[in-house]
């Protein structure tokens, strides 16, 4: 009955939605996310990316539109996609933090894309992990080639949330935005450093290069 | 359009009959917060306390469906009788008899606490019960399984809906739930409270006194009256378990500074609670006194400051402080029926 309801309340609007979706993408090729990447003799494959878009605003001539929900989990391999709470004009920019603020942090129990159920949060020193990248490499130095890095922490000094602006050119109804994970994974020497579990002064570091990955055109 | 107006109307009346019913079938009860009490750090917010809510939260907790193989539950570990914690063992032992790292904390007063575990690490008494849930050396279990069981029983959707107003059982509603019998857990009728209470016929011992005098001299700086805890940590200067190799707070924060720090734990029913210290050390109140009198290794960098100059107790001025903190028990918290197993 309240779905109905939901129903109803948006039908009004719905024809100007806009759909953000996100798209993996390695050295600026769309990849599908479980398949392996080979150059020069190396190779590399993911097999999860996640992460958390919050405190998601749009722009569009003189218009300001803030989303009201606490946050988004984004799953390149299922749900990349999120609909947009419509206007009825073109979208100039956008801007998100990548992770979850400090207030939403320590707010007890969430549900829906917050729940714990969801494999984003550490129980045993609370927070939400913001971002999420795992899969192999010939490049790493494991026994099975793996890597994982979860990125998170909110608490000073080693926040981790990161905010990225991207300008919108596109008037279509989806906007594409482009998760090049090359840009991230180039940043590193897997053979050196393939684990990032814990918040602390490594996940800080990493996740400054997280902003570098998202993309339009 | 009349067609749609009618279908929103509808939806909009279903919405009020459900949140009616749902205020029909829970009687909220207050959380009562002792005179002279600071205000308690979890208030419920999000959370009303109701019977049913109570009540499901003292189901779950007593029931082995939260571990993987249904042989522990969390009373397994936190015994009402010695203040929620497992009395005799240094360390717990989880499923298939696997060892954690720490002593059991007791579950005494937690709505004033900021934090959770010994290092801390958990900052909401909402999500701590993940933890033991996920821990390997303790149920070893999945919040997955524990929805699936839980949805599949005869019992819990009944129970949730009277709850929560709602069948559908989520993280949050469990999570909801134990924090409702847990959050309730209040001793504040020891022997202590009933003279600062100024209660008829109850007073304190000459022996009794004069420990209170030394207690507050010394050690309430850390173990602060009401609740015997400042809720802050410290390092007491005990030297690190070689095997344990357990670095307190600072795996949390990974901040030189909160380096070898434990979370400083109330002494409310501290005669029940032994062993102490946060690995369980110490079988005795009476080593854990001569500990802090003249135990302590001074030159323990990480030492908090306000023990690095040993206390020297006289053996009376010990038995005055033993006598004192057995003034803490509360009789009518640890047998209290209604925390006790749901019959």
């Amino acid at each position: 009955m309240k779905l109905i309801l939901f129903l109803f309340l948006l039908l009004p609007v719905q024809f100007f939605a806009q759909t953000i979706s996100f798209v993996p993408v390695f050295n600026g090729e769309r990849i599908s996310l479980s398949s392996r990447i080979e150059s020069n003799g190396d190779w590399i494959e993911f097999d999860d990316c996640r992460f958390y878009i919050s405190h998601l605003v749009t722009y569009s001539s003189g218009k300001v539109w803030k989303d009201d929900e606490k946050a988004h989990l984004i799953d390149l391999e299922e749900n990349s996609s999120l609909i947009l709470t419509p206007l009825s004009v073109k979208i100039d920019s956008i801007s998100f933090l990548i992770g979850i603020d400090s207030t939403t942090n320590v707010s007890g129990i969430l549900e829906g894309d917050l729940d714990p159920i969801n494999g984003m949060y550490w129980a045993w020193n609370s927070g939400y992990i913001n971002f999420k990248l795992q899969g192999k490499s010939s490049k790493s130095s494991t026994a099975d080639k793996s890597f994982e890095f979860h990125l998170g922490g909110y608490l000073s000094p080693f926040q981790t949330i990161q905010s990225v602006t991207l300008p919108i050119n596109t008037i279509e109804e989806t906007i594409e935005i482009k998760i090049d994970v090359s840009r991230f994974i180039e940043q590193l020497d897997l053979s050196k450093m393939n684990s990032i579990m814990i918040p602390g002064k490594e996940a800080v570091h990493l996740s400054e290069f997280l902003p570098l990955i998202f993309q339009v055109k | 359009m009349r067609n749609i107006l009618f279908i929103g109307l509808f939806g909009l009346f279903a919405c009020v009959l459900v949140a009616f019913k749902s205020q029909l079938n829970s009687t909220s009860i207050e959380f009562i917060v002792p005179k002279k009490w600071p205000k308690p750090i979890y208030t419920f917010e999000n959370n009303t306390l109701t019977e049913e809510g109570f009540q499901l939260g003292r189901k779950l907790f007593y029931d082995p469906i939260l571990s993987r193989d249904s042989t522990i539950s969390c009373a397994s570990c936190h015994l009402q009788y010695t203040g929620f914690t497992h009395v005799d063992h240094a360390v717990s032992h989880g499923i298939d008899g696997r060892k954690g790292t720490r002593n059991s904390p007791v579950l005494i007063n937690l709505a004033w606490n900021k934090s959770f575990h010994w290092d801390g690490g958990v900052n909401h008494l909402e999500v701590q019960g993940i933890n033991p849930i996920q821990h390997v050396a303790e149920m070893d279990n999945t919040l997955e399984e524990v929805m699936q069981r839980l949805k599949r029983s005869s019992f819990y959707p009944t129970a949730f809906e009277k709850a929560f107003g709602k069948t559908e059982i989520t993280t949050a509603t469990i999570m909801k739930a134990l924090t409702q019998y847990t959050a309730s857990l209040v001793s504040s009728n020891s022997k202590y409270d009933q003279v600062m209470r100024k209660e008829k016929g109850i007073a304190f011992t000459p022996q009794e006194k004069n420990g209170l005098k030394l207690f507050q001299q010394h050690c309430a700086g850390c173990h602060t009256e009401p609740l015997f805890t400042n809720t802050f940590f410290a390092s007491n200067g005990l030297k690190m378990d070689s095997l344990l190799k357990d670095v307190g707070r600072y795996a949390i924060t990974q901040q030189g500074k909160d380096s070898m720090q434990f979370k400083i734990p109330t002494l409310r029913n501290i005669e029940f609670t032994f062993p102490y210290m946060h690995d369980g050390r110490y079988k005795k109140l009476k080593d854990v006194i001569n500990y802090y009198s003249e135990g302590i290794d001074v030159n323990n960098s990480y030492l908090h400051n306000s023990l690095k100059k040993p206390f020297h107790f006289t053996e009376i001025e010990k038995k005055d402080i033993l006598a004192f903190l057995l003034t803490l028990t509360d009789k009518t918290f640890l047998y209290n029926k209604r925390f006790s197993f749901p019959r």
